[in-house]
């Protein structure tokens, strides 16, 4: 059975060409498009890594990522943030957020089909 | 006695028009103040001149004045200094100290009365003030009145297009990404599919018939070979067919034979007379023996001639067809052969181009990748959008801000909270460039020195 993968971006380009390429690459993806959204998703179903956006209206990504990692069954999915940020200039709280992996936008799909493949959970 | 007369001045009265507005009382206060003080001022100068008549009274004898020099100016107190010394010495030294006194209290009258008419020039250059206020109160209230409604029904709007210009273009590359993916997608399963085809498909297709047509060619040679053998068997059987032939022509000649012995018997019985008769009659049955022998052999002769000829016939008929379809089968062989190395090459050519249009799509396909990654610039532009919007939206509030007190209580607009707000809104290193030098210009504007010539 394919694993799950959530990816919550207010963008919906993003949320398609990111899709498409886990798709291909044999994932089964549910997507949201804030972090509201995000937190309806993660209603007991087995999620097997976590794909979000940043800035999102209703509630961001770093406020997203602290809500759910307040979840048991969530605590330990892994997180890649997608930021418009480089790594230069990064905020200094989100290095100490609990996110796996950053990705600027724009990125490349086998970029992030790469990183899914390192840190999706077995 | 006759008594001098007494300067008698009137009172100095100020009128002033009474306000009613809360502006007015700063001034009210300050006029009534200066009005008051006149007037103590005034009290005290009459009583200072009272006091001097009264002890220069008390040392005058009473003496006839000369009223022709009498007035009621303030000459007229030097006149009367002037009469005084010849009333008395003592009274002189007084009445000139009193009369100085007096002078100089009428000197500080005199300057109150250029201040009181100063503070009332003042007074009414406040009134006229105030009256250009009262007339220009309303018309700044209209004018920020028509600004508010200004930036309330046009903010609206800029915000308003710039959402829908954010909206339609988010939905425009939604659109194209989609098609996009969809053309690589396609794209995948085509290359797919005809790299199944020909990899698997057509090669095993290809061995297979090269396998079965040469089966069918074998089968062909075996066929030949057959009719070959067939040839043989026929050559062999003309080969008895003329042996049937000699003996047939054995058997004539041994009935020639045979009718030669049967006549000579004939002859011999037809000799030994009666004794032969016997003789004589197998003689002549044998020569019907003999007759019918040699016309049976020469049966047998003529029939063994026609199969014979049947049989040569044949024998060439097959000859021929053995040799067209031995031509044939190698003509079908090299045909077929031929017929499947160009298959062959067509295959080849077809896989090549196959590959080589695999290679092609897969060019295409990093590129579409390529367009949809930039594609993702719409996300950095709808954030950039957003923020814009969201400022446009809190211009007017801060315009209200700037006049909620009320038009005398105008205050600036705090452009500098409205802008660190909006800094303090971006996320990306861009928008803060793009702030940051559009500031730097702005400043570089107001550092400008401009030289006015006065005329």
């Amino acid at each position: 059975m394919s694993k799950t993968i959530l990816i919550i971006d207010d963008s919906a380009s993003i949320r398609q060409s990111t899709q498409s390429a886990l798709q291909d690459a044999g994932y089964h993806v549910i997507e949201a498009i804030d972090g509201q959204d995000g937190l309806k998703q993660l209603n007991g179903q087995k999620i097997h890594l976590i794909i979000s956006a940043v800035n999102m209206p209703q509630m961001d990504g770093i406020t997203f990522m602290q809500e759910a990692k307040k979840r048991p069954l969530y605590q330990f999915t892994p997180v890649i943030m997608l930021t418009t940020e480089s790594n230069q200039n990064l905020p200094p709280h989100y290095s100490s957020t609990n996110a796996k992996a950053w990705l600027t936008k724009p990125f490349r799909p086998a970029q992030m089909v790469a990183a899914v493949t390192k840190l999706i959970m077995p | 006695m006759h008594k001098p007369t007494i300067m008698q001045r009137e009172p100095i009265t100020v009128n002033i028009t009474p306000k009613t507005a809360q502006s007015n009382k700063t001034r009210n206060g300050l006029v009534y103040f200066m009005i008051t003080y006149l007037f103590i001022l005034i009290i005290t100068a009459v009583a200072s001149g009272a006091l001097g008549w009264w002890l220069a009274i008390r040392h005058v004898k009473p003496q006839p004045l000369n009223t022709n020099k009498l007035t009621s100016d303030v000459p007229n107190a030097e006149q009367d200094a002037n009469i005084a010394p010849q009333l008395n010495p003592e009274f002189n030294v007084e009445l000139t100290k009193h009369v100085q006194a007096a002078k100089q209290q009428t000197d500080t009258l005199n300057l109150l009365n250029q201040r009181i008419n100063n503070v009332l020039k003042t007074v009414d250059y406040l009134q006229q003030q105030q009256q250009s206020i009262d007339k220009l109160e309303p018309m700044i209230a209209n004018y920020i009145a028509s600004i508010e409604t200004f930036s309330r029904r046009l903010t609206p709007i800029w915000a308003a297009q710039v959402e829908s210009s954010r909206a339609q273009m988010d939905t425009a590359i939604v659109e194209l990404t989609g098609q996009f993916d969809a053309i690589v997608k396609q794209l995948d399963e085509l290359l797919s599919k005809s790299r199944t085809n020909l990899s698997n498909g057509n090669d095993t297709i290809l061995v297979s018939s090269r396998e079965r047509l040469s089966t069918v060619i074998m089968n062909l040679d075996l066929a030949l070979t057959n009719k070959q053998h067939m040839l043989a068997q026929i050559h062999g059987l003309l080969d008895f067919v003329e042996e049937m032939k000699d003996m047939s022509q054995q058997v004539v000649a041994i009935a020639h034979q045979t009718n030669l012995l049967a006549l000579n018997a004939a002859i011999e019985a037809a000799r030994a007379g009666d004794a032969g008769r016997g003789f004589a009659v197998v003689a002549d049955e044998v020569r019907k023996l003999s007759k019918n022998s040699a016309a049976t052999g020469k049966d047998i002769t003529s029939k063994v001639d026609q199969i014979n000829e049947a049989i040569i016939e044949a024998l060439a008929a097959v000859e021929l067809n053995a040799e067209q379809d031995a031509g044939a089968v190698m003509k079908a062989n090299t045909s077929l052969q031929e017929v499947m190395d160009a298959l062959e090459q067509v295959f080849t050519g077809l896989k090549l181009n196959t590959d080589a249009m695999g290679v092609n799509a897969r060019q295409i396909q990093t590129e579409i990748g390529e367009a949809l990654m930039h594609f993702q610039f719409q996300d950095r532009l709808n954030q950039v959008l957003s923020h814009v919007r969201d400022s446009i939206n809190q211009f007017p509030n801060y315009l209200e801000h700037s006049h909620q007190d009320g038009v005398l209580n105008l205050k600036p607009l705090a452009i500098d909270t409205l802008l660190v707000e909006l800094e303090k809104s971006y996320a990306m290193k861009a928008e803060r460039h793009a702030h940051q030098a559009a500031q730097a210009l702005a400043n570089q504007d107001d550092e400008i020195t401009f030289f006015l010539s006065h005329v």
